[in-house]
């Protein structure tokens, strides 16, 4: 088992929640979406993110609108359809159930 | 100092140094076919590439500067390479496209190592070895029968030249062995073991779609592995007709008339056709042929390649140009028909009465020697036109037909009627007069020659000589034994088929020719003999 395997494979495994986290409060574009991942230490590579954008875009949950920018090429400004709005809630408590369900093994384990 | 290149990254140019350029090239090539083909992965490389044009815009700030190797280099650990990207829906999919990618080894052309096209360098890339044993080989099979040089013209046409460094790199390839093609096979059977494997360990446990899914895959793949190899074996059947037919439709064309051991009418087909049809129109008519028999052999030859070699022509011009050179081929060949018909368009006679002066009561019919018995090509006989080869020139004959009518004077006459066909009267009336045709007479002999010559380098145009010898009545005419071979459908008062004809004497008399004994017998006789 190796550590960083295992860490890499949790945070993968919400990303996605944490693209529609990130989503839910302002449409916002590839670059700004990375830029937060990073911070919050979510992403080592940003070629990551794509894929997953694409998907997510593609399965409904997504919408963009293409917006000029001052420097360089037209951005994509990503934001949260309906449909992604509801998938959002139910990953929200999703989320909480899996803390409330680690918590809960934690505590036993005291 | 280093050569610079300019780019377009999303619709922002960038100067980039050479090694800079290779390096970011060979790394969106990687992300392309980490994502594979469809639309979606067009997509996700597009996105890819305007942050790349981002990130590079946030380091060269006027615009001015040249992207460096190490820029390149820093962008791509940014990025991360496409095996980071793992998306864990699609990981299963991934490993399935990321094993046949590292598989492919295309066939490219190596404009490094040259001599002439880079054919043969190329080929040695494909199969890991050394160029020179593939030089000695091309070399070796020009020399013995010359099918190596249509190879390598053919490979040199369709083989794209690996023009930059990733396809410097897929000419090279991943570790694939010489021998690509069977281990390409066995690892399908190893596929196919594992595919099997992986369905019997599970197939207790599993509900029964999911076993159904299962036996599907281990089918799909059993067939897949089949397919590849009946693709390979395919191929190379394909290049070996393609091949072989070519080479014998070139012999054949230009060398000797025999095509893959067929030979029509006769084995000097190609120098007698010069004898039925014009010049200019054999030109067009050869060409068209070539053409229209030449390119779907090498276009199948062409496909065969592909087959085997599993690459892609990155040239859409091929099949479009064959097409028209094929099409422009069928009309050549239609016009040179029509062309080669209207030469026989019109038809035209001439004439030429000789009276024969003899003071003899009898006229003896005889045929001169046939000179051309021995130089005939026995295999050529189109309705009595035959073909004489005299030291190494073709002519062409025909047998003249005689008849024998009553002649309205108190001489014998000869009437020599020739006929032929032309593209106008002009023409047609040319070549009747054109036709070599000679009878002697010697006192009461009338010699005919068995044949009828068309003058050297004239193309037959159904040229016919029709001769009527016309007998005054109460004279006779004896017919030799040999004349059975020109006489034709003669009239007479016995109804005797011109086989029995010969051999005999007969006698012009109001009804017609009458049989007579000899030229004394009385008219009381032949009555008799009619009875």
């Amino acid at each position: 088992m190796n550590l960083e395997n295992t860490k890499a494979q949790m945070r993968k495994g919400i990303l996605e929640y944490c693209i529609l986290l990130n989503l839910s409060k302002k449409p916002s574009y590839a670059s700004d979406i990375i830029a937060e991942m990073k911070t919050a230490q979510m992403i080592v590579v940003e070629g990551t993110l794509y894929p997953l954008l694409t998907r997510l875009k593609n399965d409904g949950y997504l919408g963009y609108r293409w917006e000029e920018s001052l420097q360089g090429p037209p951005r994509k400004y990503y934001e949260l359809t309906e449909d992604g709005k509801l998938f959002l809630r139910e990953l929200d408590m999703a989320w909480s159930d899996l803390v409330d369900a680690i918590n809960q093994l934690k505590n036993n384990n005291l | 100092m280093k050569k610079t290149f300019t780019i377009n990254i999303s619709g922002i140019v960038f100067h980039i140094d050479d090694d800079a350029y290779e390096r970011l090239n060979y790394y969106i090539l990687q992300i392309n076919r980490h994502f594979g083909n469809d639309a979606d992965a067009k997509e996700i490389v597009q996105d890819i590439e305007s942050r790349i044009s981002e990130l590079f815009q946030e380091r060269v700030k006027d615009g001015s500067e040249v992207i460096t190797i190490e820029q390149v280099e820093e962008i791509i650990k940014i990025m991360g390479m496409p095996e980071a990207f793992a998306d864990s829906k699609d990981e299963a999919e991934e490993i399935i496209t990321k094993t046949t990618h590292s598989r492919t080894k295309k066939l490219y052309r190596d404009p490094d190592d040259r001599i002439l096209g880079g054919v043969c360098s190329g080929l040695a890339a494909y199969f890991n070895i050394d160029p020179i044993i593939v030089r000695l080989i091309f070399v070796a099979l020009f020399f013995g029968g010359g099918s190596s040089l249509i190879i390598y013209l053919i490979l040199w046409i369709i083989a794209p030249k690996a023009a930059n460094t990733a396809q410097r790199l897929e000419m090279k390839g991943e570790e694939v062995n010489i021998n690509n093609i069977s281990k390409t096979i066995k690892e399908e059977i190893q596929d196919v073991k594992e595919n099997y494997q992986n369905f019997r360990a599970n197939k207790s446990y599993i509900r029964s779609r999911e076993r159904l899914d299962d036996a599907g895959g281990v089918v799909i793949s059993v067939l897949r592995a089949i397919l590849k190899i009946i693709v390979v074996f395919f191929g190379i059947i394909l290049v070996s007709i393609g091949i072989i037919a070519l080479i014998a439709l070139f012999t054949s064309l230009f060398v000797s008339s025999e095509f893959i051991g067929i030979t029509p009418f006769s084995n000097e087909l190609p120098h007698y056709l010069g004898l039925f049809v014009s010049d200019g129109t054999l030109t067009w008519f050869w060409i068209g042929l070539t053409l229209t028999l030449g390119i779907p052999l090498i276009m199948l030859a062409y496909l065969g390649t592909k087959l085997i070699f599993r690459f892609e022509s990155n040239n859409p011009a091929i099949g479009f140009s064959s097409l028209g050179l094929w099409i422009f081929g069928v009309i050549l060949l239609i016009f040179a028909s029509v062309h080669g018909f209207s030469d026989f368009k019109s038809v035209s006679t001439s004439t030429k009465q000789e009276p024969v002066v003899t003071k003899s009561d009898t006229l003896y019919l005889k045929l001169g020697a046939d000179e051309f018995t021995d130089y005939l090509d026995s295999n050529f006989d189109l309705d009595g036109l035959r073909i004489a080869s005299v030291n190494g020139k073709q002519f062409l004959l025909n047998e003249p037909r005689l008849e024998i009518e009553k002649s309205e004077t108190n001489e014998f006459s000869v009437v020599v009627k020739s006929k032929a066909r032309g593209r106008d009267l002009d023409i047609a009336q040319n070549n009747a007069r054109n036709i070599n045709y000679k009878f002697e007479q010697k006192d009461s002999l009338l010699t005919f020659q068995p044949w009828f010559m068309l003058p050297d380098k004239s193309v037959w145009h159904k040229q016919e000589i029709d001769i009527v010898l016309k007998v005054p009545e109460n004279r006779t005419i004896y017919l030799s034994d040999e004349m059975v071979k020109i006489i034709h459908d003669i009239k007479n008062t016995s109804n005797m088929w011109d086989g029995d004809m010969v051999g005999k004497y007969w006698k012009m008399t109001p009804e017609g020719l009458e049989l007579t004994q000899r030229k004394a017998a009385p008219v009381e006789t032949s009555k008799k003999l009619k009875k």
